[in-house]
């Protein structure tokens, strides 16, 4: 019994970290309809840098986690202005083939500058541990806790701001917020910016606890875009209870089943999910509306 | 005259292939030949592909699951049971118009990118299933010494052999996606990709039409599977990676959607474009990458797009009238 409450709560900690990248491919999703299947591979590019950072270049914790979000963010909004933005007109199709061409480009520059070899993983937190009631956890797990739920909780202040408002106005209606005086390009771009920002946090933390390989970002991606169906497009609460549902069904279904079948149980509870609510546990409220 | 000017396309096409087919004779390297088939079996794909997304209007991401269970189904039964070639492939249609019709069944309620995700998941669960079926699919090493197709006493061992035989799947193909297009049922799917309620309320069913896509899909699927198979030699859980749906996707999307012509334009590009890359060596994919971005922000409806831009006469001239406007010219300079 209090083993499987050991398995609950670090699915859910594994959860809170899909859950913030389902959150970015949600935020692009709703301001452009792109199916950005490149988000692993955004995973994957901040996992590196924050790899290079902390471990080759010589800078502190508390330097190499803001530079490196940065360095995500405004590497987000080059990709975006450069490639993101001539076709912000164009239909989700075209996007979509974007996306696979991004993830391409991605990956292989990633093989260029940092090699083909699995690079083991450096915690940043320590590794002391800590008993809650009798629940084991370690400074990494807690470390993943504070820092998804800071970045949720900031990402949902945020978009109270009139910033954010612009953002929500753009995924709601791209003409109409255009003639309020939304510059719905800029948005775009910033939208982009802030979802790789998201990303490079992922990345960071997943690469604190597994090794960095160029081609882990195509079983990333899936589980984000799982936990965003799941939840239904177009709600922060549902990417999150999306993300944590993979999460979780990831712990459980691999304690009691087998670690072989984890993809596909995740695949089958997806389906069934989508047998009886066909837009997700949380749609049909779409557009970033409901908060 | 619209059935005569059919038949005129056909036979044009039939003898663009006929020509095409005899490059084995004019001593082009194995290489190439084995690169062909693939390709041929490449346009399958992206025609199956068509019929669900370009036709019917539901965007499949599922499609290397149709390819996997083809290209297992028939090696198994083939090598392990005894089966002749002619019933493996059969049965690889089979099993994959079966799975077209569950997968048809299960997405009638999702659309956009729920069914992308739905049909995705297809093939994520085989995969799982074939790396642990170990007994039956020969886990993660997969199935190796796939012998190659033969017919009775007809064997397609040689490069030029299998070429001669895909040629001739591949016209059958084409032909059976443009009466598909051009029947009852075609007519019914363009108009579900249309407008659903508009569809509906002239009297389509839906739902069957949808499901009859997903089968028709599957089945041809299945047929590029088998073919895959035993063009390869061996097999192994990587078919189902979502690598694989997304190159078919790719194809059709580049060719243009919902144009015929398109898929198969794409599917030939796509094949060939990782060929002639080759030589960047270590920079190949990402020059991959770097062309498909570029190829979709200049021409977003796809390369069919840009060849409809140019006059039909043009066409007309250019592939007959060359020959004739130079025997014209001389005669008015002779005197």
């Amino acid at each position: 019994m209090f083993l499987t409450l050991q398995v609950v709560a670090n699915g859910l900690i594994v959860g809170c970290v899909y859950a913030l990248i389902a959150l970015g491919f949600m935020l692009i999703y709703n301001v452009i309809d792109m199916l950005n299947f490149s988000q692993g591979d955004m995973v994957m590019v901040g996992a590196f840098i924050g790899f290079t950072l902390s471990s080759i270049l010589p800078f502190p914790l508390y330097l190499s986690w803001p530079i490196g979000i940065c360095a995500g963010g405004l590497l987000g909004a080059f990709i975006a202005r450069l490639i993101i933005y001539p076709l912000r007109r164009a239909g989700a199709l075209e996007l979509l083939i974007i996306a696979i061409g991004l993830s391409i480009v991605l990956k292989d520059l990633s093989r260029i500058i940092w090699g083909a070899e699995p690079i083991a993983a450096t915690s940043h937190f320590g590794s002391s541990v800590f008993n809650l009631g009798g629940l084991i956890f370690n400074n990494l797990q807690i470390g993943m806790l504070c820092i998804t739920v800071a970045c949720m909780v900031a990402i949902m202040v945020f978009l109270k701001t009139k910033l954010g408002v612009a953002i929500r106005a753009t995924a709601a209606n791209p003409d109409i917020a255009g003639l309020m005086g939304i510059n719905t390009g800029m948005i775009i771009i910033f939208t982009f910016a802030l979802s790789m920002a998201l990303s490079t946090v992922a990345g960071m933390l997943i690469s604190s606890q597994s090794y960095l390989v160029y081609t882990m970002g195509s079983h990333i991606v899936l589980k984000a875009f799982i936990g965003a169906v799941i939840g239904g497009f177009g709600s922060i609460p549902g990417a999150v209870i999306g993300g944590l549902v993979v999460g979780l069904s990831e712990g459980l279904s691999s304690y009691f089943i087998s670690t072989e079948y984890t993809g596909a149980i995740i695949f089958a509870i997806l389906i069934l999910v989508l047998l009886f609510r066909p837009t997700g546990l949380m749609g049909r409220r779409g557009y970033l509306e409901s908060l | 005259m619209l059935n005569i000017k059919r038949k005129l396309k056909f036979a044009v096409l039939g003898g663009l292939l006929t020509l095409f087919a005899m490059l084995p004779l004019l001593g082009i390297s194995r290489f190439f030949l084995y690169l062909f088939s693939q390709t041929f079996i490449y346009i399958i794909l992206a025609l199956s592909l068509h019929i669900v997304a370009g036709l019917s209007g539901q965007f499949s991401l599922g499609h290397a699951a149709f390819l996997g269970l083809g290209a297992y189904t028939s090696p198994i039964l083939t090598m392990r049971f005894g089966f002749p070639f002619w019933g493996g492939i059969c049965c690889s249609m089979v099993f994959c118009g079966f799975l077209g019709l569950f997968m048809g069944v299960s997405c009638l309620k999702v659309r956009g990118v729920y069914l992308a995700l739905v049909t995705l998941g297809f093939g994520m669960i085989l995969e799982r299933l074939c790396m642990n079926l170990t007994g039956l699919t020969g886990g993660g090493l997969g199935i190796i010494d796939i012998p190659h197709l033969a017919f009775g006493q007809l064997k397609f061992s040689s490069e030029a052999s299998i070429f001669f035989l895909f040629v001739v799947i591949v016209y059958l193909v084409i032909y059976l996606s443009f009466n598909i297009r051009n029947s009852r049922m075609g007519r019914a799917f363009v108009t579900i990709r249309e407008n659903e309620v508009a569809a509906a309320t002239m009297g389509v069913n839906i739902s069957k039409y949808k499901v009859i896509a997903f089968l028709i899909s599957g089945v041809f699927g299945g047929l590029a599977g088998g073919l895959f198979a035993h063009l390869k030699g061996y097999i192994d859980p990587s078919v189902f990676s979502i690598e694989t749906s997304l190159l078919i996707f790719c194809m059709v999307i580049i060719g243009g959607m919902g144009s015929l012509p398109g898929a198969v334009i794409g599917a030939v590009l796509l094949s060939f474009l990782p060929e002639i890359v080759r030589p960047l060596a270590e920079y190949r994919m990402l020059i991959y990458g770097i062309l498909l971005i570029i190829l979709i922000i200049f021409m977003p409806k796809g390369i069919i797009s840009l060849i409809r831009k140019i006059p039909r006469f043009k066409i007309f001239w250019f592939l007959l009238g060359s020959a004739e406007k130079n025997v014209d010219k001389h005669n008015t300079v002779a005197p």
